[in-house]
């Protein structure tokens, strides 16, 4: 079995005043896990506490049943990704992490340039340069590389879809889809709908409570409730009709699509 | 939690600039130097808390802060415990009351104390350079950013901290030894960042047409106030009480 981040009863405050209150639920492999809320519902804190960075707070976070220790066992991409840089090269950003762990010296430079090709940035072009020159979106790449290099087995990412394009945001979303299979990814965003599949798995934080919710229940909800999440409205007007079906596609024109002349085919066959 | 200036609107925040900064500097020299005992120096520290409390300073920020200085706290107060034989609680005290008092006079100071009226005090203390023909104006303008980027260079150094530890960093294990000796690949990334940082300044400076050269003319006037007289009173009074106490 696949290894498990588990908050048991937790309450993370700020000066003393709580912004979630008795979270209770587990964060797994195989999917994304969403973390989404209005701003200030504590999504950010709680990123924080898992990482280690924010110590006010009670109960438990256990990884594989055991109290979880960040120290070297997560990596983590802030808001504002020149948050992260403070090396003068690129290559020395993404180098950083795997000398961390103690790599092989021959190995580090290779493996750095094949990850940061990875995530669409040529090493040739970009490895020495500074990474305050580069532009929004590529400064949130190498942010990225530069987290997820040394592969730990909790990545945290706090808002990664900002300053990236439409295909940006979807290539990001199939990467940490990958990732995912072997890691615990953790995504705060706004924008869940980029990342929501049916089986993804949603901490949804409202006035200091958590719920916890597949992304078919989410979608559902959303769907009938424009209250309850503000996903896109065409979404939610195309799929007003199925709102009881069985299973929900994601937030995806093609999906929609194809989704809605499938159950029409099945409505007309019956 | 950092110290910088937070806006309020109590006697504290409307003391004429320069009573502000002598009643700081005169409260820095009566930690650094008094001679009292150990009581009458925690009561002093009383009492300047006690005051910052009626100025309604954010003194939860101030204490939190102190936790920045905790290790200047412990080489004091073993270096002052052990000056005689063997280790005494009561030296060891007194000097890391005095540390927090000099930190906890400077914090009110830089909490009450926009820029401007940082800028009009030391305007006001290196006038008199002019005479000798040194930039007066100049100096206090490199005295007031280096004051004020003091607590942009303490948060510079937890943002690359955090962004170490982020990327599989143990800063914080491995004994008293191998922490200090972790802290040494803060120093070269800071120390870039506030070059960065400076040029930035410069270039905002500039666009907003400031000048080394020329006459300027003041935004904000400062008059005295109904507590200026109380305040420069009680200056005096903690003056006399450190020469005092500490030569006579």
């Amino acid at each position: 079995m696949s290894p498990q981040l588990e908050l048991k009863n937790l309450t993370v405050s700020y000066g003393g005043k709580p912004v979630a209150q008795k979270l209770n639920g587990s964060f797994g492999c195989g999917r994304i896990n969403l973390l989404v809320g209005r701003a200030g519902s504590g999504k950010s804190s709680l990123l924080l506490t898992i990482a280690g960075f924010h110590t006010e707070f009670s109960g438990q976070i256990l990884y594989d049943g055991a109290v979880f220790q960040p120290a070297g066992n997560f990596s983590l991409t802030f808001q504002d990704p020149e948050s992260l840089f403070f090396n003068t090269s690129v290559g020395d950003e993404v180098e950083y992490s795997l000398r961390m762990r103690e790599l092989a010296e021959n190995e580090i430079t290779p493996r750095a340039q094949q990850w940061l090709q990875r995530w669409g940035l040529e090493p040739e072009k970009f490895y020495s340069r500074h990474p305050f020159e580069l532009s929004g979106g590529e400064k949130r790449r190498v942010a990225l590389a530069a987290c997820t290099v040394a592969m730990p087995p909790v990545i945290l990412l706090d808002e990664p879809l900002a300053g990236l394009d439409a295909n940006g945001q979807k290539a990001l979303a199939e990467m940490l889809n990958q990732l995912a299979h072997e890691h615990i990814v953790i995504v705060v965003t706004h924008e869940p709908e980029v990342f929501l599949h049916p089986d993804s798995n949603i901490l949804f934080l409202r006035e200091g409570q958590g719920s916890w919710f597949s992304g078919d229940d989410f979608l559902r909800q959303a769907v009938c409730n424009r209250e309850f999440y503000p996903l896109p409205r065409w979404y939610c007007q195309a799929l007003g009709p199925f709102s009881t079906a069985s299973s929900l596609p994601p937030v995806n024109a093609e999906a929609v699509a194809s989704f809605i002349a499938r159950e029409k085919s099945h409505a007309d066959k019956l | 939690m950092q110290i910088s200036y937070k806006p309020g609107s109590s006697f504290l925040y409307g003391l004429n600039p320069l009573i502000k900064g002598v009643l700081c500097f005169v409260l820095i020299m009566f930690f650094s130097l008094n001679g009292l005992q150990l009581t009458a120096m925690a009561g002093s520290l009383a009492a300047l808390l006690f005051f910052a409390a009626l100025g309604r300073l954010p003194l939860t920020d101030l204490v939190l802060s102190i936790k920045r200085i905790w290790f200047l706290l412990v080489i004091v107060g073993l270096v002052q415990g052990f000056r005689g034989n063997g280790f005494e609680l009561a030296p060891a005290l007194e000097g890391m009351i005095r540390i927090l008092g000099v930190f906890i006079a400077a914090g009110c100071y830089l909490t009450v104390s926009p820029q401007s009226e940082l800028m009009f005090f030391w305007e006001t203390v290196f006038r008199p350079l002019r005479l000798f023909g040194l930039p007066a104006r100049e100096l206090a303008l490199v005295m007031v950013i280096a004051v004020r980027f003091l607590p942009v260079m303490l948060s510079e150094i937890d943002r690359i901290r955090m962004a170490q530890i982020a990327r599989g960093a143990r800063l914080g294990k491995g004994g008293f030894f191998s922490s200090a000796a972790a802290l040494m690949p803060l120093m070269i990334p800071t120390l870039a960042q506030a070059i960065i940082r400076g040029e930035e300044l410069a270039e905002a400076m500039e666009a907003r047409g400031y000048r080394v050269s020329g006459n300027r003319t003041r935004y904000y006037r400062f008059g005295i106030g109904f507590f200026d007289v109380p305040a420069g009173l009680l200056a005096l009074v903690v003056a006399t009480l450190t020469v005092w106490s500490r030569f006579l």
